[in-house]
């Protein structure tokens, strides 16, 4: 199995047009197995996609919304062991992902090859800028969690630093910086929150984390939205904490295991067993380097759900091919969030008296 | 005390008084018109005459619509029809205020509301939509500064935020009311008693979809394929699909295995006059029409899903289903059936508009006799599904807004 052979690779270590043909067979693999084993995959790969299975390019690899996943619970293994559900905004149906061993094995095996390089062979002692509520029951969990606990597999002797109202536990965060001073420590937590609740938290007590390798993920809308970038963001964590290694990253709950980390030169890199297509947001054709389209990200990974193709509604683009310079080879993205909602206008209003 | 704001024209509005407003609507009572009196059909059809003479209505469908649908000759045969479908020994007279509550963002419905009201002779408030666009603004200017011109000072255009006391103390003050907006809409004014008990019209939640005979496409020339896709295509693109008369699904009268070729060259020749005539789908919505059209696919075997370039997403369905497709923004189910009887039996009361292409008069008939019974409200030629007439949702609105007096 080709994800077997990619992901003893480091993560970004192998140049796009050596990973191309590797990827290919392995995604041909992954269709196949799908088809045979997700009625409702097969169903759509012959509705949509003419029953080819047998792809020619990656860019024809069928693939499926990240939506879908919200409206069908798709399924390719007879022996789930846990539903990843997304957070989901208000009001919307969360999206619902099949897990089985192998594959909850494959995306720690995945996570594992992509922060090596990052966090070393060592577990280290991991704050989590979140609540401990969130991981708490496992059968229901949410990707938030699924995130944190994909986290934890790197970290030793946890400590959360937010109670479950989301306060930060001033003493929580005092006592871990004091007990691990002098060794690298690993902090982790979506990029609101580490900005909300560690940043500005703490902009009037001093706390030194120049040992701290911080690294987070979950987006800038809430942050562009209060006019935070991404350079301020670490321009701030170094200035305020002496924090100098930062790593931002981009994945989805219909993606766990594959995600894309930042590296020095501030783009986002794919780990061996997985890549991007940047497709037009309107005609959905593939769009060169340089042009900002919609992601699609395919990986090797899901074995347990038909995930190793998805369309999502992020907006990015890929700068760079290859980076020797950075020690990053592979698909070079950045991201601009999310494509703007819309709503169609109608006969029917939607709120009774607002018209 | 409560205000609203009055259109003063030239997008000017300005504060009037409530207690001001129905001191003034107590006079237009005493100033109301005949039915198609000569000075309103008049108004009416000097704006439409302004409207046609501008070339840019040529690229405004809607407004071109309103236009012709409002020149002088369309008013007489309304007023010719109207003379000829009142009773004997009746005199028809107007209600008095009425009142339009028009949808949040289809436009035009209000144009259409306000015009046969006014033709009937009443007095009007009419309550602007939330959002009016520059172009609809143009016209409603054009309206204010003909109806100023007038003897009668009687139209009322007003604009208010959401508020409950506002709607009450309007509806109280008017002797009809049209509500358009669907059912939570209708809901939320039904409570509002109406002076003396008058009149209230409701258009609530709608469903519409066409019907196409398998043979009829066969047996077309690409000329006439190509017309009768543009015709599809004004049908579903006119307001992105979510007016209650745009259709949704596509019956296809006729086998699959014969007619599924046909049919998907159809479905092409749409999605090549939507690209030609550029649509407004956002990139958005053509992905949650993807992932609608996968769902379907999932759910039914056999189906056949076309996503094209962003603008119409089709699901051809391998057996006729009872769920009504209602995502609009260029998404078409398409059903075949070997029968009319199937269509006739999963009609429904909410079921509003049939656009029907290749079916012969007396189908049409049997389907509006059998199948009224239980819903839809209008069955016209594909290319019409949005064409608004006076007759509209089981309303003759000329009559509805008349009252009838008995003469012996």
């Amino acid at each position: 199995m080709m994800f077997e052979a990619l992901v003893k690779r480091e993560a970004a270590s192998t140049a796009d047009a050596q990973k191309r043909p590797l990827l290919l067979a392995g995604l041909n693999e992954l269709t196949a197995h799908h088809y045979t084993l997700c009625p409702s995959y097969k169903n759509i790969v012959d509705a949509a996609f003419g029953g080819r299975i047998e792809a020619d390019a990656i860019e024809q690899v069928p693939y499926l919304p990240a939506s879908l996943f919200k409206r069908l619970v798709l399924s390719s293994t007879p022996k789930p062991i846990l539903t990843l559900r997304s957070s989901g905004t208000s009001g919307q149906q969360p999206s619902q992902i099949i897990i089985d061993a192998e594959t909850s094995e494959r995306q720690s095996r995945g996570l594992l090859s992509i922060f090596h390089s990052v966090l070393g062979a060592k577990r280290i002692p991991l704050l989590v800028i979140d609540s401990r509520s969130v991981v708490m029951n496992p059968q229901t969990i949410t990707a938030r969690g699924a995130g944190i606990l994909g986290m934890m597999k790197f970290g030793a002797k946890t400590a959360f630093a937010l109670d479950s109202q989301m306060n930060v536990v001033e003493n929580a965060v005092v006592d871990f910086v004091e007990q691990h001073k002098g060794q690298p420590f690993l902090i982790f937590g979506f990029t609101f929150m580490v900005w909300t609740k560690l940043v500005q938290h703490f902009q009037d007590r001093p706390l030194d984390l120049s040992n701290a390798i911080v690294v987070h993920s979950g987006g800038w809308k809430k942050l562009e939205e209060i006019k935070v970038t991404n350079e301020q963001f670490r321009a701030r964590l170094a200035e305020q904490f002496n924090v100098t290694r930062v790593y931002n990253f981009y994945g989805f709950v219909e993606q766990l295991g594959s995600i894309f980390l930042e590296a020095e030169d501030g783009l986002l890199y794919a780990p061996s067993y997985a890549d991007v297509i940047v497709r037009d947001p309107k005609t959905l054709r593939p769009l060169p380097i340089g042009e900002t389209g919609l992601l699609q990200i395919v990986s090797l990974l899901p074995k347990s759900y038909p995930g190793h193709s998805i369309l999502t509604e992020d907006l990015g683009v890929v700068r760079r091919i290859d980076n020797p310079a950075a020690a990053r080879m592979g698909k070079g993205i950045q991201i601009f969030g999310r494509l703007p909602a819309s709503e169609l206008r109608g006969c029917s209003d939607v709120i009774a008296a607002g018209a | 005390m409560t205000s609203v704001q009055l259109y003063c024209g030239g997008g000017e509005f300005e504060d009037i008084a409530l207690a001001n407003l129905f001191a003034r609507l107590e006079l237009s009572r005493a100033a109301l018109a005949d039915p198609f009196a000569a000075e309103r059909i008049e108004v009416i059809g000097d704006v439409s005459k302004r409207l046609l003479a501008d070339r840019r209505t040529l690229n405004r469908p809607a407004i071109a619509y309103f236009a012709h649908w409002t020149r002088p000759a369309a008013l007489r045969d309304l007023a010719r029809r109207f003379e000829a479908t009142s009773p004997p020994d009746v005199v028809c007279v107007p209600r008095g205020v009425a009142l339009h509550i028009p949808p949040k963002n289809v436009e035009t419905i209000f144009l259409f509301s306000w015009t046969l009201a006014y033709l009937a002779g009443n007095a009007n408030l009419v309550r602007l939509p939330a959002q009016v666009d520059s172009v609809m603004l143009e016209v409603i200017d054009l309206l204010v500064e003909r109806l100023r011109a007038t003897q009668q000072q009687t139209e009322y255009f007003v604009r208010y935020p959401a508020d409950d006391a506002i709607n009450a103390a309007l509806c109280g003050a008017a002797d009809a009311r049209l509500v358009w907006g669907g059912d939570a809409k209708v809901a939320a004014f039904e409570k509002f008693p109406l002076r003396n008990g008058g009149k209230a019209i409701w258009f609530g939640d709608r469903y519409s979809y066409a019907l196409i005979s398998g043979e009829a496409l066969e047996a077309i020339d690409g000329a006439e394929l190509k017309r009768l896709a543009r015709n599809v295509f004004v049908d579903i693109f006119t307001f992105d699909q979510m007016g209650c008369s745009s259709p949704h699904k596509i019956y296809i009268l006729g086998d699959r295995r014969r007619h599924g070729q046909v049919v998907a060259a159809l479905a092409d020749a749409v999605q090549e006059e939507a690209a030609r005539s550029g649509t407004n789908i956002s990139a958005s919505h053509s992905i949650r029409k993807i992932a609608e059209a996968f769902a379907l696919a999932a759910e039914n075997p056999g189906a056949d899903v076309a996503f094209r370039s962003g603008e119409l997403t089709t699901v051809v369905l391998p057996a006729p289903r009872r769920a009504e497709d209602r995502l609009g923004g260029g998404f078409l189910t398409v059903e075949f059936i070997d029968d009319l009887n199937e269509v006739i039996a999963q009609i429904r009361s909410k079921h509003q508009t049939i656009t029907h292409y290749g079916i012969k008069k007396d189908a049409l008939s049997e389907i509006a006799r059998r199948g009224g019974r239980f819903g839809l409200s209008r069955i016209v030629p594909v290319g019409q599904a949005l064409d608004f007439d006076a007759v509209w949702d089981g309303y003759d609105l000329l009559r509805e807004l008349t009252r009838s007096i008995r003469l012996r």
